[in-house]
């Protein structure tokens, strides 16, 4: 099979990958609005925390829990009514937005709480012993303690969300999945599917990187 | 001629009659334990830990605890901040009964007192001097410049001032205790609590924080409570003791009189592993001995007289002598001797008289 690369039209590939970039960043900016907090109330309100309070933090981890277990396809289905009312559409980089949204805040929330978990207890009763109230254990201690975990966590998160929006692209969501979608698959381009993979690989490694570099940067264990 | 009917009582109290102890009544106790208990249910199972405390604390006073691992040393010392609470009983802080303090009221009183931990728990990701700002941005006490200087000044007390900039990674054990000090005073607190300050340090780290905790307690009239597992921080230190074990106190006074004559069985082993009472016994010299063996026990002045020579002078006895330690219980000189004794009885009987009118405690072991 002959590839032919004159086929690629730059300027389309070129949209497609700036519309990739934009989801990801408006689903990661919301993704971290509510997810932190979430993930914050998840930890303290966990066993032997300071807000432990058993009943709503086993609510509050089964929706986690279920809307994690939803494939990412099924939920961006499901969303098609409550996304068109909520942004007018349920198409385009706006359409995609609430769906990645929905899929990532409870898989980020989760690491979240993982990576408070790891703040030492005997810092946070340190703390405590100075008369700390709660919103300054958080703020003072926990969140800064526990800053390299939190990027690490963004960082996966927006790798997860790249992957998300290509997935979108089934439902006419755009960007590069929804670029392969319709020409390297609906009309047998295998070229435009090997660059717009190609692009997605190269993103995925760039933000790894850059993750990667401001763990280390703000590190000081 | 001494008579035996007025012999001198075996506890010299020239040591115990401090001026702060004169002035009891008057004395405001800054801590107040009345029959604290606390069971810990774990696993569905009781553990008790805490049982019948009671005990009170004079300001200005180095008050050390100290118990075996898991006697309840912890439990206790995070209750007189209340990070532990009571099942029953009455913590009075002060004057105050903080049990039933409010929230916010709980966390001022908490600025009040400072605590010290055994892993030091800094934040990892303030440097030096935020680590030691912390508590004064949580009271929001003063202007950024009056922390600065108040920071400089607590570095400069703990000796730290060269390594303010530095993250907690960057320093040693002791210097991070240093800090962990710097911080808890930063709220000029009226009391000082440390869980096993100096457990995670080496000897001679050990010395350096002990001294520096002991001139805070004297620069700044600060009442110390500490505990520890080692009857050594005690002896350097502590003013008054108590002995906890599986959650009771089974002994408490002045270092002096727990630690030179323990009572009870815990506190007698925490003792001989520091005075080598043991070695004696394994040594064979007790055994083999052939005259008269006798332990004899002294304080304050008495350390400085040359007892034994004038002793065996005047009464025409030769010595050898077995065992023998002379140091200081904080400020207080001290020492115990295990002497052996050649002579006649009736000679020895007189010997023993006069050492005991020199305030010096006599056991005899042979
Ligand atoms: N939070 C807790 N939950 C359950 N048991 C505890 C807890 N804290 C302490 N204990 C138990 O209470 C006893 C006393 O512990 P602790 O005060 O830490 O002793 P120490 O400091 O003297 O080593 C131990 O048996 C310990 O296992
Ligand atoms: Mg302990």
């Amino acid at each position: 099979m002959g590839l032919d690369w004159s086929v690629l039209d730059w300027g389309e590939i070129g949209l497609a990958s700036w519309d990739t970039l934009r989801m990801m960043g408006w689903s990661l900016f919301f993704t971290i609005l509510f997810g932190l907090p979430l993930g914050v109330l998840l930890f303290l309100t966990s066993r032997r925390q300071l807000l432990q309070h058993t009943w709503f933090n086993r609510v509050l981890s089964f929706v986690a829990n279920v809307l994690r277990s939803v494939p990412f396809l099924i939920l961006l289905v499901v969303m098609i009514p409550l996304t068109a009312w909520l942004v007018g559409t349920s198409l385009g980089v706006e359409g995609a937005i609430p769906p990645l949204v929905v899929g990532a805040t409870p898989f980020f929330a989760r690491l979240v709480e993982n990576a408070l978990r790891e703040v030492d207890r005997g810092v946070i009763e340190a703390v405590q012993s100075l008369g700390a109230s709660r919103w300054q254990i958080v703020w003072k201690v926990l969140l800064p303690e526990a800053r390299p975990g939190l990027l690490a966590a963004v960082t996966v998160t927006a790798i997860t969300l790249v992957s998300y929006t290509a997935m979108s692209g089934v439902i006419g969501g755009g960007g590069l999945g929804d670029l392969a979608i319709r020409y390297g698959y609906q009309r047998f381009q295998t070229e435009v599917m090997i660059v717009t993979v190609l692009i997605l690989i190269v993103l995925v490694q760039l933000l790894q990187m850059l993750g990667d570099w401001l763990v280390a940067r703000v590190s000081k264990k | 001629m001494y008579s035996f009917t007025v012999a001198v009582k075996p506890v010299s109290i020239s040591y115990r009659v401090t001026p702060r102890l004169l002035l009891k009544r008057t004395v405001t106790h800054v801590i107040r334990l009345e029959n604290l208990e606390k069971t810990f249910i774990v696993d569905g199972r009781a553990v008790p830990a805490l049982r019948g405390i009671e005990l009170s604390v004079p300001a200005g006073e180095v008050f050390g605890i100290i118990g075996r691992s898991g006697a309840g040393k912890s439990t206790l010392i995070r209750m007189l901040n209340l990070l532990e609470r009571p099942d029953s009983g009455r913590i009075v802080i002060d004057g105050q009964d903080v049990t039933s303090l409010s929230e916010t009221e709980l966390r001022s009183m908490r600025q009040q007192v400072g605590m010290v931990f055994q892993h030091f728990n800094l934040l990892s990701s303030r440097t030096v001097a935020e680590n030691v700002r912390l508590p004064l941005e949580l009271t929001a006490s003063g202007s950024r410049a009056e922390q600065h200087a108040r920071v400089d000044e607590l570095l400069e007390l703990v000796g730290l001032s060269a390594h303010r900039d530095k993250y907690p990674s960057q320093l040693s054990g002791g210097q991070k205790q240093r800090v962990g000090i710097a911080r808890a005073l930063a709220n000029r607190p009226k009391l000082l609590l440390c869980d096993e300050a100096t457990s995670a340090l080496d000897p001679q780290t050990t010395q350096s924080i002990l001294d520096l905790i002991a001139d805070i307690n004297r620069k700044l009239q600060l009442t110390v409570v500490l505990i520890t597992h080692e009857m050594g921080v005690i002896r350097r230190i502590a003013d008054r003791v108590a002995v906890i074990d599986a959650g009771r106190i089974v002994e408490i006074g002045p270092v002096a009189e727990v630690f030179l004559h323990p009572k009870q069985p815990a506190t007698q082993s925490m003792v001989a592993e520091l005075s080598h009472a043991d070695e004696l016994e394994d040594s064979g010299l007790l055994a083999s001995a052939t005259g008269a063996v006798w332990r004899l026990t002294f304080v304050g002045a008495t350390t400085h007289e040359p007892i034994l020579f004038e002793t065996a002078h005047r009464y025409g006895l030769s010595f050898s002598l077995l065992q023998g330690t002379v140091s200081r219980l904080k400020d207080l000189p001290y020492g115990q001797l295990v002497v052996e004794w050649q002579g006649e009885a009736d000679k020895l009987a007189e010997a023993r008289e006069g050492l005991m009118a020199r305030n010096v405690v006599v056991e005899v072991l042979r």
